[in-house]
């Protein structure tokens, strides 16, 4: 039976509350039963989780490193990568900055190095209107976006996407919290030009 | 009005990953079949799943090598989900071939030797071996410097700009070249004569021809290819154009194979296409890597969500040796050509494959990033192969 045991049921108000609306059940509760039972096998707990996380872990690697194809092999091996390392998860602490953490490095790592091993003359962003029209992303902020350096743009994407403190986000790239702050502040002073489009 | 903070947190949260619905729906497939298959199943379907596993791995093996299965093997690749072959060996205990790989790891780079026992050498971000595997080059920051295979530094140079992509010459390794920013440049195998070649270089990978004239061919950001420049006495010969999207460049003896996303060409010395190969419609190449003895071409194209490994000869005829959901990367040969290293990262898999040998010879391995990242408590980044050298 699907949600027959104890267990289970937890893992039902998990699915049923946790991810249709999110406020019956808070996340980080909702995310302990999963992972407990994902780490006992239920498939359905994996799904859940997925479904939870994968939009948000999908969009910031997409912002960090612009690139469809490579956001979505990033997302899908850090879900994969998160899985298989599931046992020695500590399911006291919270799930997403598990996730956010693996996606986000490995995004910084594809970001940089397509910065140094680039293709000549690709230009893997696109026509800005495409990219409006697909990701409803102001053009200008995007371009601005793309004028930072990789580990700029996954402070702005930890701090203004998925919400993380200034420590937190210090913790999750493993760099001093100066660091962080100086990247959210340069980031944020480069990036008010493209701000001025969402403004208009 | 609302401060630049909030514009900002209210544009990212609105923005949308392209075909992002679909993304979605494919990566699940994906996990939902690595969960299916994974290492935690529910006790009542274990026996069944080794009954599919047992039946997957025949049906891959046999895959491999055999001409005939080619429409089959796209029906595995596209049908079957599965994200790594079953049964891999759950550590690397040997290689199947002579020499030893370097391996570039988020804790620096790796030596393998042929029994599976791993060094590291240092915290370095990029290394790449001399050609007869006695030293490796590394970079790092502002830093380039020559270790032993034991992680011992022989000698070290800082550069003010940040510095990689560096590649000793061979046979005679008297050179090293690499690229500070947009600059060429050459240091002697000892650590003297750094200087530069120079400006405006593409971050493409210079090649080194083979031989005793110390001569490079490299990428400029205009696209422009310089066939060889002696970096002994200024004398460049320019090779055209290469248009967009180069990928990377081999030289072959005497000529250069030169991959771009939508082809592989090998030029002669002067630069005139010899031999050009096309990926099949519809997919992209994302690497091409000529076998030692330069008869064959290990080429990685990409359709949609499948990645399939072909292997290319000189009459333009291609044989599928693996296919699966996912991206893989650059494959490696064995120093006397006989395997092909695939990493496999979202199988977090190595499989070596024997392009000559019969249905038994894949054999994979599994737990990839955990190997190269001891003692980390979260899931390590997938490491990078950058070279197999050299038989003994």
């Amino acid at each position: 039976m699907l949600w027959g045991g104890g267990e289970d049921n937890r893992v039902g108000t998990a699915l049923r509350h946790g991810i249709e609306d999110g406020t019956a059940e808070s996340p980080t509760r909702g995310d302990a039963a999963l992972v407990r039972a994902a780490q006992r096998g239920s498939e359905e707990a994996v799904e859940a989780l997925f479904r939870r996380h994968w939009r948000r872990a999908h969009r910031a690697a997409f912002l960090i490193v612009r690139d469809a194809a490579a956001a979505e092999d990033i997302a899908q091996e850090g879900f994969l990568a998160a899985l298989r390392a599931l046992d020695r998860f500590d399911r006291r602490r919270p799930f997403p900055p598990w996730l956010h953490r693996i996606v986000v490095n490995r995004a910084i790592d594809h970001a940089r190095a397509r910065a140094l091993r680039r293709e000549v003359g690709e230009d893997t962003a696109g026509e800005p209107a495409a990219v409006e029209a697909e990701t409803g992303l102001d053009p200008d902020l995007f371009a601005a976006l793309a004028e930072l350096d990789p580990e700029q743009r996954a402070a702005i994407v930890l701090r203004y996407l998925l919400e993380y403190t200034p420590g937190e986000i210090a913790r999750l790239l493993d760099v001093p919290r100066g660091t962080v702050n100086s990247r959210l502040r340069r980031g944020l002073d480069h990036l008010a030009a493209g701000l001025e489009g969402v403004l208009r | 009005m609302k401060d630049r903070e909030q514009l900002l947190r209210d544009a990212l949260r609105s923005t949308r990953a392209p075909d992002e619905q679909a993304a979605e729906d494919r990566a699940w497939r994906v996990v939902a079949a690595a969960t299916a298959t994974g290492a935690r199943p529910p006790l009542n379907r274990r026996h069944r799943r080794r009954a599919v596993q047992a039946a997957l791995a025949v049906a891959l093996a046999a895959l491999v090598v055999s001409p005939a299965g080619a429409s089959v093997r796209h029906w595995v690749a596209d049908r079957i989900v599965e994200p790594g072959v079953p049964h891999a060996k759950p550590v690397l205990s040997s290689l199947p071939g002579d020499g030893s790989l370097l391996v570039d790891s988020a804790q620096g780079p790796w030596v393998v030797h042929p029994d599976g026992s791993k060094r590291r050498i240092g915290d370095w971000s990029e290394a790449s071996w001399s050609p007869h595997g006695r030293f490796a080059v590394v970079t790092k920051g502002h830093e380039v410097a020559a270790v032993t295979p034991a992680g011992d530094v022989r000698w070290a140079i800082g550069r003010p700009g940040t510095v990689g992509m560096a590649h000793w010459n061979g046979p005679d390794g008297f050179r090293i070249a690499y690229l500070e920013g947009e600059d060429l440049r050459i240091v002697n195998g000892d650590g003297s004569g750094d200087h530069r070649i120079s400006g405006d270089v593409a971050p493409i990978a210079p090649a080194w021809r083979p031989g005793p004239g110390h001569e490079l061919a490299y990428v400029t950001e205009r696209g422009a290819l310089v066939m060889t420049v002696s970096v002994d006495a200024p004398r460049v010969r320019h090779g055209g154009t290469t248009g967009r999207r180069v990928i990377s460049l081999q030289w072959i003896a005497d000529r250069l194979l030169v991959t771009r996303r939508d082809r592989v060409q090998l030029l002669d010395s002067n630069g005139k296409p010899l031999w050009t190969w096309t990926p099949p419609p519809g997919s992209h190449l994302r690497s091409a890597t000529a076998s030692p003895d330069g008869a064959r071409i290990a080429a990685v194209v990409r359709e949609g969500r499948t990645s399939r490994v072909l292997l290319v000869s000189r009459d333009r005829r291609s044989r599928v040796l693996f296919a699966g959901p996912g991206a893989f990367a650059p494959p490696r040969w064995s120093p006397d050509g006989r395997w092909l290293l695939l990493p496999w990262p979202g199988a977090d898999q190595w499989l070596f494959l024997h392009p000559g040998g019969g249905p038994e010879k894949l054999h994979a391995v599994a737990n990839v990033a955990a190997q190269f990242a001891p003692g980390e408590s979260t899931a390590a980044p997938f490491p990078s192969v950058t070279g197999w050298c050299c038989s003994r």
